[in-house]
């Protein structure tokens, strides 16, 4: 098949045909399905509900939109009566509500021979624009009677409705309101990439008037989904490839750009044309792609809000008002003025904390990604690398592997500490990453070598899922009852993240001979201060991290995370992921620290909060703890 | 039950509220005409369009929805356009001879009135305003009837003036409301009159005329509703979304909501049914309390900082609003205030407002309540409440 078209192009749903789009329509299977349920048990012998997709730019509304009206054209139940209207996704040409009458009587002019000529109708009618008001009250009945007559409803489909509204009056959103609630002939179903304040206005008459349904990013299953349709008409094998073996760069680049679809398709193209690339090298591209778009957005806006943009983004964490005064010099009240204005434009969404002082921090994390590696100074766009590299190593399994087949050779060699191979191995069949046969392999090869050491070890290793399951099978074979198989089900665990996890467990083994907690915690602190300094730190420091957290030395973390050796090495931002699961633990001093997290390490910091509750799971507990009289002795 | 938080409720999603539809009967039954009273969202709209679909035998409810009438040529217009598309004329005009003339002679009537062409500065003349005016008590009278109550309910009233000041002044409006209470005078018995409206009239009309051009209206306000009725709506509507909850989980939702308006019991039905579609499980009593968060952050400052800036239009001068939301903050506090201490708060002497003026209204605009039982004013609603203590008084 040739190829001629951009991936870009073959995803931008208003270049498809009908066909197409269905067929291409593989993600949000669950929100059209909800949305539909709406038009197809609607008789329309009532006014309905109106329905209004939220989500940002890209996340998918117009495809939804059109996935909708083209299955209400082929709907036998509805497309006898129910017409759908699509409008354009800009509609420069709707100034009034008149206008709004006007084109639909165009469009459906389009759908149904019934309505050729309407439009001229209507423009009969007009006859100068001092008599609009009167005007639009007869386009509009002219159009009811019509369908009327034609026993027909039309469902108008319309993108961008904020700006639709921002264009009515006071008294055409009145009058838009009487006919949303006593006119059955029509429903709108809209789409909008900000909340419209209009419709949480109680002043405002289409207060409420809506039932909203908002769009969030892909999750890492259906962006896969996506990227398997897409590879369907643009270098199959090229793809097929990508997914079985670069998961952990697709999953590390959804988690920066948040899900959203227009994105992950950009970056679909950049895979695919690249597939020895890094993902460093993705994410340049994907900056350049998005480039003149970001650039425009951000040079649209008025200079003061530009200088506060500037300093939120740079901050990157959500911040505080004070922390942006000195930033931008600017006056408090000029910095509030501005900042309710660009919530209201959701350029930044407000986070309330327990005191007066809210935090800012910017929506559309990808952008501010963007700001940092554009605008940023070297120190800014290090930070996201660091990001980057951190995502990578979080996610990738092969990593795990390789350390698998590394265990597994020293067990064979006999080379290795009892409790060390134990814990170790403990520790790595809880990890998500690996796969069945290998924690088979290496809880067998773990057992082997306890055994051969005669260690009291051996009896206590788990068992492997794959033996979990093998002993299953025989009471399903041998008839056991159900609950006897459920509870053997219910063994398998539930895999889990990470090499920090068994650095640290190792860690653990390690100075677990060591008399007391103190001594045991200096160790942990010095290493923290040592491999800091040096070269290929990354999973000593990161094990090192997490066991701290785990044995809840908190307040040592904190302590040296705002000391001036960690300000020096930025180790806030180099570490961040540590940094916000140490304020989720430690949320009775860092609460409004915890709130500052951007959404992008959400769930990275939820997985790592899991393995530090695996390691506080682990018998760490025999440390003794030092007491008051310990120290006196 | 479909659940419809954003729709007015019609037939088989309109779920009954017989306490107030009975009292509408009644005051109708005694001549009177009737301001319905309630904020937004508490189901006025649905009340008024179940009594149109299903009415009494030999009652008739035609429905005028006024929010974008900016002109009294365009008031008469709508409702006697509403008249023509009602029933009455199509079931009198198979019944009795005399029936069929009047229906025949009032079609005829409504049929030469065309839409006013008024806008961009022009003003018809006091002639063609009169005609419009005429004719419309012309028909008042052709509508009397000794079998059938016909009842004009005028949705939006109070807006309807307001744009009429705005647009024409306050003289206008004045002659327009004193034209109405002659019309309520005058018009034949079987015609009643419901006004109605989420912004209160006698608040709309002290800016204009004397509260004796109201003062025949018969008050009637739509009250909350029981938790039986809530709790039986919440699970009609749960049936419908095939929804499964435990048996306690519905009554914990309703003593937490407290205020039990149709639309925040909707909008709590709303979180549920989103929860049992993403995990699809059994929605237990635990699940209120995540329903409830939900609601405060998704819908959370804009939703209901209305409430608060509310407050800034309604009561103007500084002193009484910032006497208004020291009331506030004390009810979110304590969970409620006596009277002896909102009058302290409230002072004549503190505040350049009347006491029981700035009650009312808080009362009207759905933000407290007067529970008779402790003889303490409460907030309505528990999310209010809630959003309250969150972001003001913190």
């Amino acid at each position: 098949m040739t190829i001629t078209r951009t991936v870009d192009s073959i995803y931008n749903p208003n270049q498809l045909t009908r066909d197409e789009l269905i067929d291409r329509f593989v993600v949000r299977g669950k929100k059209f399905e909800q949305l539909y349920r709406h038009i197809h048990e609607a008789k329309m012998e009532v006014p309905e509900e109106y329905l209004l997709i939220i989500g940002q730019r890209g996340m998918g509304k117009t495809t939804l939109l059109l996935r909708l009206a083209y299955e209400v054209e082929r709907d036998p139940k509805l497309n006898n009566w129910l017409i759908p209207i699509v409008f354009k996704e800009e509609q420069y040409g709707i100034r009034k509500l008149f206008n709004l009458w006007e084109e639909t009587a165009h469009l459906l002019a389009d759908k149904d021979a019934h309505f050729e000529g309407l439009f001229d109708e209507m423009d009969a009618l007009y006859t100068n624009q001092h008599e609009e008001e009167h005007y639009e009250k007869q386009v509009f009945n002219l159009l009811i009677e019509k369908l009327q007559t034609h026993q027909k409803k039309i469902i108008l489909f319309i993108d961008n409705l904020q700006d639709l509204l921002k264009k009515l009056s006071k008294q055409e959103g009145q009058r838009l309101r009487k006919i949303l609630i006593t006119c059955p002939e029509l429903r709108i179903i809209a789409a909008s990439p900000v909340s419209i304040d209009a419709l949480q206005d109680y002043k405002h008459p289409l207060f409420e008037h809506f039932k909203t349904f908002h769009l969030k990013g892909l999750g890492e299953e259906e962006t896969v989904t996506l990227i398997r349709k897409l590879g369907e008409s643009y270098k199959p094998d090229e793809v097929d490839d990508l997914i079985k073996n670069q998961r952990a760069r697709i999953e590390t680049i959804r988690r920066i750009t948040g899900g959203v679809i227009r994105t992950n398709v950009l970056l679909f193209e950049i895979f695919v044309d690249d597939r020895k690339g890094d993902v460093f090298r993705d994410l340049e591209r994907l900056l350049d792609r998005v480039t003149p778009l970001y650039k425009d957005r951000t040079d649209d806006l008025p200079k003061n809000q530009q200088v506060i943009i500037d300093a939120i983004a740079l901050a990157w964490d959500a911040t505080t008002t004070k922390e942006i005064k000195q930033r931008t010099r600017l006056e408090s009240k000029v910095i509030s003025a501005q900042l309710a204005q660009l919530a209201k434009n959701d350029w930044i969404e407000i986070i309330p904390t327990n005191t007066k002082n809210h935090l800012y921090r910017l929506k559309e994390r990808f952008y501010n990604i963007w700001y940092l590696m554009r605008n940023g100074r070297k120190r800014d766009a290090q930070r996201v690398l660091w990001l980057v590299q951190f995502l990578e190593d979080w996610l990738d399994e092969n990593g795990t592997k390789a350390r698998i087949e590394k265990m597994i050779k020293c067990f064979q060699l006999g080379e290795y500490d009892e409790k060390g191979a134990f814990y170790m191995t403990e520790a790595l069949i809880r990890t998500s990453h690996i796969y069945p046969e290998d924690e088979d392999e290496l809880l067998k090869a773990a057992k082997s070598f306890l055994q051969k050491k005669k260690s009291a070890l051996a009896k206590q290793l788990s068992k492997s899922d794959v033996e979990i399951l093998r002993e299953t099978f025989q009471k399903i074979i041998k008839g056991s009852n159900e609950e006897e198989i459920q509870s053997q089900f219910s063994k398998i665990r539930k895999f889990n993240d990470f090499s920090a996890i068994i650095v640290g467990a190792g860690i653990i083994t390690d100075v677990l001979d060591k008399e007391t907690r103190e001594d045991y915690i200096n160790i942990l602190k010095n290493r923290l201060l040592r491999v800091e300094r040096t070269v290929n730190n990354k999973y000593e420091m990161h094990g090192t991290l997490v066991t701290l957290i785990a044995i809840e030395e908190y307040d040592f973390l904190y302590d040296f995370f705002n000391s001036d050796f960690a300000n020096e090495h930025n180790l806030k931002g180099k570490y961040a992921v540590y940094w916000y699961a140490l304020a989720h633990c430690f949320r009775s001093v860092m609460q409004n620290e915890y709130l500052k997290m951007g959404l992008e390490l959400e769930k990275t910091v939820k997985e790592l909060i899991e393995s530090i509750n695996i390691i506080k799971g682990l018998p760490i507990k025999k440390i003794p703890h030092q007491t008051v009289e310990d120290s006196d002795k | 039950m479909k659940n419809i938080p954003t729709q007015v409720a019609r037939n088989g999603d309109f779920y009954p509220r017989p306490k107030i539809i009975n009292k509408i009967y009644r005051r109708i039954n005694s001549n009177s005409h009737i301001f319905l009273a309630a904020p937004r969202k508490v189901g006025k709209t649905s009340i008024m369009r179940h009594l149109e679909d299903y009415p009494k035998e030999k009652y008739c409810f035609v429905y005028v929805m006024l929010e974008d009438v900016y002109d009294i040529e365009v008031f008469y217009y709508e409702v006697m356009d509403a008249l023509m598309k009602s029933k009455l004329l199509s079931s009198w005009s198979k019944g009795s001879k005399t029936l069929q003339d009047k229906s025949k002679s009032i079609f005829n009537r409504i049929k030469q009135i065309n839409i006013p062409v008024i806008g961009g500065g022009i003003e018809l003349n006091q002639s063609d305003r009169q005609s419009y005016q005429k004719k419309f008590d012309e028909l008042l009278d052709d509508l009397a009837d000794d079998k059938t109550k016909i009842i004009l309910m005028l949705d939006e009233f109070p807006q309807a003036l307001e744009n009429i000041k705005a647009k024409h002044g306050t003289e206008t409006a004045k002659q327009f409301l004193q034209t109405c209470r002659k019309q309520r005078q005058t018009c034949p018995e079987n015609v009643r009159f419901i006004y109605t409206g989420s912004i209160g009239l006698p608040y709309v009309v002290s800016g204009i005329a004397s509260s004796n051009v109201i003062n025949d209206l018969n008050t009637a306000e739509v009250p909350p509703m029981s938790p039986e009725s809530a709790i039986d709506m919440a699970t009609q509507i749960l049936t419908h979304h095939k929804v499964m909850h435990d048996a306690d989980m519905l009554p914990y939702l309703m003593e937490r909501l407290q205020w039990l308006i149709p639309f925040h019991i909707q909008l709590a039905l709303q979180e549920v049914i989103d929860i049992h579609e993403d995990e699809r499980r059994n929605i237990i009593k635990n699940d209120v309390d995540e329903v409830l968060r939900r609601l405060l952050n998704y819908r959370n400052d804009r939703y209901f900082s209305q409430y608060k800036e509310r407050l800034e239009t309604a009561f103007s001068s500084a002193t009484t609003f910032n006497g208004v939301i020291e009331l506030l903050n004390d009810i979110a506090k304590n969970g409620f205030i006596t009277k002896e201490r909102s009058k302290e708060i409230l002072n004549n002497e503190r505040i350049e407002d009347d006491y029981d003026r700035v009650i009312e209204s808080l009362q009207f605009d759905g933000y407290i309540y007067f529970n008779d039982e402790k003889s303490t004013y409460q907030f309505t609603s528990q999310l209010l409440k809630m959003w309250w203590e969150k972001f003001v008084l913190n």
